[in-house]
């Protein structure tokens, strides 16, 4: 079991398939944003530029020096960085796609404290080593979108859950040789139920407003447009990337984009089931798996292609109307519904 | 192969993961950084853009200017109301707040003696 | 039993003791270190006899134990009831005491007269036992004023700065007017009840439905409980700091010696919440005279919007705050809210189950935040009273030349946000497991949004102090005891975390003791044991 968990851990769905996913992810959004605005993105390293985010990658971390700072502490900045690389890995270990399943009551808890508590914490304890004013602002705009985001996230990510709990705890599920109840509250038993429940009008409103409020907290939590401000370029220099260079720049974006395909990835288990209606393990399973992973990732390169940036104040208060109050919304459609049907 | 158990354990093996995990990939980085060579081994001073670092007075932004954004332009209206109107620091507010919750209680006290007494 | 009941009586009257005895030494005695060495020997032994209590309370099955004073029987004596809850609480206090005291023999290098301070924070330490470990409505009156006393001294110490006096002539006055409010409940209490004794009071509470002892309203146990329960609770969600009453915090915090302010934040806030579960659940439980007509309900309703009120109002004001310790004054308001809002989880619609975890919940983020709290002003007093300087722009990268004190500040900021493998996190995760299974989502999101706000402003203090370089040398004091104290402190943090499984089973079954039904019956069967041995017979 613990070989598996190392295999788990380490190469599916660990390190090797989350950086292969993530720089798949930089690629797509690349390209499709780039062909959105008429130009061609990434070309000519390996087939229509696949390989160009796993280059920089690499020329980041193996080639470039390390520029050194007066005032910096990089390796506390190293460890933190590869740290939040860690979480959104273990975290990976409660999706049904792993080999090796974590499934308790209340995972999702578990899985809200690491990417949305841990993970920020991380970066900006990378950032906050590396002093430089240019840095101290991006951080305190990245702070105060987090504020937010990260209480949206887990409202958005909350409808499901509420669902598929109360679909759980009515409907007994046979499991080998007797009949066994599945985790409640729990991201496994979100996966395996949610996709039955899109069947029910009230659900499936409260699941659209739901999915709708998670991508866009998804959009500002991987900074992406319009939400980039803290690395706002015009502004800022960098904000937090300012002082990043060589591998600790390298680790950032792999951190970044590691971020942006897990949370996509969860959307897509969470919310639309995974591979649902199908199992896991058959060709049609992981082609609708790949297909619903790539719609969502084609929503949020829209919205990138479509909006410019939005400054700190516009970026906060449109969080809130169209990503915080939307997630509460649902979340009270679902337990009022559950409370009185 | 799935693993169910209670929310705390699950959690424990999740961090104990998570903190190996980290060891494991940061000794990775070490290996892979490239050795120390070259110009690039005295340090250099901050990057502000071009300019010369003594056109700050500190190098580093303090901390009451960290949450500027938001306090200043973010939540402006709810700072306002919660400095200017609520915590002014003169006992008479204090006492205004505090009686009013007391008032609450003694209300619901008395629309429930009421509730008895017509029962 | 019988001498584990006497240590307990010992525990107050010792303290009492030795903090007027400091006075008449005083005239004898100069030396600073005598009055360390004294202070600490005593509040060692309590803490030495609060283990005791509590492990023979452990041995005894969670059976409460009951110290008669002068061996006057219970409603006519004033009695100490010690079950599962006050042992645990009690334990605990005495142990964030000890540490303060600890501290102050550390800070007493900053303080001119020590006689004074020790003799407050002595008295300081009699009154918190006493409220914590007493049986007896208006013992606990008697031990609320002696507490808020000493807290108006400590809290104008340093009499030289106008910050000080200001905070605690506020303090005072509004605190004056508040404890009497108290006392008049407890006439209010004795007059509808003929008792003042806590379990005789659950026993009447329960077992009699509203009759009419003497006369019309003045005796009638209805409107009495009605108009107690309103002024007892606004007095203790003063003492601990619930919004709206929480005014006096931030002002006392911001220029009390550092040593009080751990012990405020550890140990005095926590009685009060204590004295409120105790009211809610031991003395007007659900199946008191309370629950007529929906008060109770509508009570604890309240107490969850006002704890969700003072979570939000705490976090969102630490973001502004420019001295150090106002910030963590602050802090402390947004934790008490939070406790405010998982002990209010009492309601009728509430299945015991979900009550089981929301209590065990409450005590696990009590010792949590306590020792969290303490961890955190240890370490920032190591950076900022050398300095003498407690503001965070001034105090800029200080902590660089204090190791100790930049782990503590990290450890202390992870365990109040709550991150995995601290403490903190289980604490909280056991919350929102009362919460959304309790069928509040809401107040699920409420909490998280609570954690962001606030970690931002600890995110403030971990930024000023460790991140800046320091830029001029500055003189390093020695550290002395405060190294193995924060040390011991980040250990036991961490040991909460990662032994919780274990802590989380002890603290449900101190709970269960105590507070749940089961708990409650215990405390009244001991009672009328007591009162049986003197009547003789059953």
């Amino acid at each position: 079991m613990i070989l598996e968990l190392i295999i788990s851990t380490l190469v599916f769905p660990g390190v090797l398939f989350i950086s292969a996913l993530s720089f798949f992810t930089e690629w797509y959004l690349r390209k499709s944003v780039a062909h959105m605005q008429s130009r061609m993105g990434p070309t000519y390293v390996g087939p229509i530029g696949l390989l160009q985010p796993f280059m920089d990658f690499v020329k980041l971390l193996a080639v470039k020096e390390e520029i050194k700072q007066k005032y910096s502490i990089t390796w506390l900045a190293e460890l933190f960085g590869v740290l939040g690389i860690s979480a959104i890995v273990s975290s990976l270990l409660l999706l049904p796609l792993s080999p090796i399943r974590i499934a308790a009551d209340y995972d999702f808890l578990i899985y809200i404290y690491l990417l949305g508590v841990m993970v920020p914490i991380t970066m900006v304890v990378m950032s906050l080593c590396m002093s430089n004013p240019f840095t101290s602002i991006g951080v305190s705009r990245l702070l105060s979108i987090i504020l937010i985001v990260e209480p949206a996230f887990f409202a958005g990510m909350l409808t499901p859950i509420l669902i598929a709990a109360y679909i759980v705890s009515n409907v007994p599920v046979f499991c080998g040789e007797a009949y066994c109840r599945l985790p409640l509250y729990s991201i496994f038993s979100s996966s395996t139920t949610i996709g039955s429940a899109w069947s029910n009008p009230i659900y499936a409103i409260a699941l659209t407003i739901g999915l709708a409020a998670t991508v866009v907290s998804v959009q500002a939590k991987a900074m992406l447009n319009p939400f980039n401000i803290p690395e706002a370029e015009q502004e800022l220099i960098a904000g937090v990337k300012t002082e990043f260079s060589g591998p600790l720049l390298a680790i950032f974006n792999l951190l970044h984009n590691v971020e942006l395909s897990s949370s996509i990835l969860f959307i897509t288990y969470v919310f639309l089931g995974g591979p649902y209606p199908f199992r896991h393990l058959s060709i049609q399973g992981v082609l609708i798996l790949i297909a619903k992973y790539i719609t969502i990732l084609t929503l949020v390169a829209i919205v990138r292609a479509l909006f410019g940036r939005f400054r700190v104040e516009q970026g906060v208060w449109i969080l809130i109307k169209y990503s915080l109050i939307p997630a509460i919304v649902a979340v009270a459609i679902v337990s009022l519904f559950n409370l009185y049907v | 192969m799935l693993i169910i158990s209670d929310p705390i354990s699950a959690s424990i093996l999740i961090s104990i993961v998570m903190l190996s995990l980290m060891l494991l990939l940061y000794l990775v980085v070490k290996v892979l950084k490239p050795k120390h060579g070259g110009s690039s081994d005295e340090s250099r001073e901050m990057y502000l853009g071009g300019e010369h670092p003594s056109i700050l007075s500190k190098p580093h932004v303090l901390q009451s200017g960290l949450y500027w954004a938001i306090v200043f332009r973010d939540f402006k209206r709810a700072y306002r109301g919660l400095v200017e109107k609520m915590h002014t620091g003169r006992v008479i507010d204090w006492v205004y707040y505090m009686t009013a919750w007391l008032l609450i209680l003694l209300l619901l006290a008395i629309i429930a003696l009421g509730i008895s007494a017509l029962i | 039993m019988s001498s584990a009941s006497n240590i307990v009586g010992a525990i107050t009257p010792l303290l009492a003791t030795a903090s007027f005895s400091i006075p008449l030494l005083s005239l004898f005695i100069k030396s600073k270190k005598f009055y360390n060495a004294y202070a600490i020997a005593v509040s060692a032994i309590v803490l030495i006899m609060a283990s005791q209590t509590f492990m023979s309370l452990i041995e005894g099955g969670y059976k409460p134990i009951i110290y008669k004073f002068g061996g006057w029987p219970p409603p006519v004596g004033i009695v100490y009831e010690v079950d599962a809850l006050n042992g645990l609480l009690g334990l605990y206090a005495s142990i964030v005491m000890f540490i303060a005291f600890l501290f102050s023999t550390w800070y007493s290098k900053f303080i001119d007269d020590v006689t004074w301070y020790y003799t407050l924070l002595l008295g300081l330490e009699t009154g918190i036992m006493g409220c914590i470990y007493t049986g007896d409505v208006f013992n606990l009156f008697v031990m609320l004023e002696v507490l808020s006393i000493s807290a108006y001294g400590l809290a104008a110490f340093f009499t030289r700065r106008p910050t000080a006096l200001e905070a605690a002539f506020k303090y005072a006055f509004i605190g004056a007017v508040i404890t009497t409010l108290y006392f008049i409940a407890t006439v209010i209490l004795y007059s509808a009840y003929g008792t003042l004794n806590m379990a005789d009071l659950l026993g009447k509470s329960t077992l009699t439905s509203s009759s009419r002892f003497s006369g019309w309203l003045f005796g009638d146990i209805t409107s009495a409980s009605l108009a107690a329960i309103a002024f007892t609770l606004w007095v203790f969600t003063f003492k601990s700091a619930l919004f709206p009453n929480h005014f006096w915090v931030p002002d006392v915090y911001s220029a009390a010696p550092v040593p009080v302010i751990a012990a405020f934040s550890g140990a005095v806030e926590i009685t009060g919440v204590y004295v409120v579960a105790r009211f809610m659940y031991t003395l007007f439980g659900a199946g008191s005279i309370l629950a007529l007509n929906g008060y109770r309900d509508s009570i604890l309703l309240v107490l969850l919007v006002l704890g969700v009120a003072s979570g939000i109002v705490g976090s969102l004001m630490m973001v502004l705050q420019k001295n150090a310790y106002r910030l963590l004054g602050y802090s402390t308001i947004s934790h008490i809210g939070l406790l405010y809002m998982v002990l209010s989880l009492g309601m009728s619609s509430v299945s015991s189950d979900v009550l089981k975890t929301a209590l065990t919940a409450l005590i696990y983020h009590i010792v949590n935040f306590g020792l969290g709290k303490v961890l955190m002003i240890s370490s920032i007093g190591l950076v900022s009273a050398p300095a003498g300087e407690r503001d965070l722009d001034k105090l800029s990268g200080l902590s660089r030349l204090y190791p100790i004190a930049s782990i503590g500040i990290t450890m202390a900021v992870f365990q109040l946000i709550g991150l995995i493998p601290f403490g903190g996190f289980y604490s909280k995760l056991l919350m929102y497991q009362a919460f959304i299974s309790g069928g509040q989502p809401i107040l699920a999101i409420a909490l998280i949004l609570i954690s962001a706000i606030s970690s931002l402003g600890y995110f403030k203090i971990f930024y000023a102090l460790i991140f800046p370089p320091l830029l001029r040398s500055s003189v390093k004091e020695r550290e002395g005891v405060v190294m193995p104290i924060v040390l011991v402190l980040a250990v036991a943090v961490l040991l909460l975390g990662i032994f919780s499984p274990a802590v989380s089973k002890f603290i449900e079954t101190v709970v269960e003791n105590s507070l749940m039904p089961k708990g409650v019956e215990m405390y009244y069967e001991s009672f009328t044991e007591v009162l049986k041995s003197y009547i003789g017979g059953g």
